[in-house]
């Protein structure tokens, strides 16, 4: 990738570095950082989103389990449509673990499994912040860089 | 007269060599985006065999068919998964190549654009569509994803 060779080393080197493109190839540079950072932060708003709905999921499980058998309820047809309905077992449920596989949990799995996800999810998110702090600072830089050899460009022309 | 005729083929020839450029340029995005999605599909179905490997040999497994939930065997379910993820291996094989081969022809058309544009009659249309071109051409070079 264009900018790998400037993460690992030292911002100092990175900039010497980018000093030394030329105009063009900076601005294409500036803007393959900023398409990166881009991508990488709708990443992470995704990310986001798929633990809030595991949350809520799990929440929902956690209700579930505090209500007795034979319970009445109120069951959402669609968005304005319910029917009456009873619960049955409460300690069984099944989760889609994707890809239209649903597999039969029991009530204490089913939690788990909303645990583990949020957890792989977490740990992914953390790893990816890090990563776009970094191609954050990267892209930064190349646009001061790029604005300081337009600054240099203005007087010489 | 013999200049501006040679100007005339000579621009006639950039054009045709940007277009090849262009053309070449629009396979290889639309490449990226479909390895894009085998590669989330890859994702998604390593996850599930992660899941099913968690599971007891006696576990009820369904599948979604349309509406509807079919049973089906564990072991049936993990091959269909491991066979799903062999077949998305390969295709981002393929594709890979395809890309490689690709960006090999776009390197030698870019090559060819960037000889005529820099030849003693460069024009300033050469010019500009060098400046145009040069950022995606770069992006294209570099973006390995």
């Amino acid at each position: 990738m264009a900018s790998a060779k400037g993460v690992g080393s030292s911002s100092v080197v990175r900039v010497a570095e980018m000093e030394k493109m030329s105009l063009e190839q900076l601005k294409a540079f500036k803007e393959q950082s900023d398409l990166e950072v881009n991508l990488l932060q709708e990443s992470l708003n995704n990310i986001r989103t798929a633990t809030g709905r595991l949350e809520i999921a799990s929440s929902a499980l956690y209700d579930l389990s505090l209500r007795p058998q034979g319970k009445k309820m109120l069951v959402p047809l669609t968005a304005s449509l319910y029917v009456p309905g009873k619960l049955d077992d409460a300690d069984k449920v099944l989760v889609d673990i994707g890809t239209g596989y649903f597999v039969e949990k029991t009530m204490a799995e089913g939690k788990d499994y909303c645990e583990r996800k949020i957890n792989l999810l977490k740990s992914n998110f953390d790893q990816l912040i890090e990563l776009a702090s970094k191609k954050k600072t990267v892209a930064d830089e190349a646009g001061a860089v790029l604005q300081a050899k337009l600054k240099q460009m203005v007087p010489a022309t | 007269m013999a200049s501006s005729t040679a100007i005339r083929e000579l621009q006639r020839d950039l054009e045709n060599k940007a277009n090849d450029l262009s053309k070449l340029q629009k396979d290889i995005a639309k490449n990226h985006q479909v390895r894009k999605k085998y590669t989330v599909q890859l994702g998604e179905n390593e996850l599930v065999l992660k899941e099913l490997d968690l599971l007891d040999e006696d576990a009820n497994v369904y599948k979604l068919i349309g509406p509807v939930l079919v049973k089906q065997d564990l072991a049936e379910a993990n091959a269909n998964v491991r066979k799903r993820i062999d077949y998305i291996s390969a295709e981002l094989k393929r594709l890979d190549a395809t890309l490689q081969d690709l960006e090999e022809k776009q390197n030698s058309k870019k090559d060819a654009v960037c000889f005529l544009y820099f030849s003693p009659v460069f024009s300033c249309a050469g010019m500009m569509s060098l400046l145009f071109f040069w950022p995606t051409l770069w992006i294209l070079i570099n973006n390995d994803i």
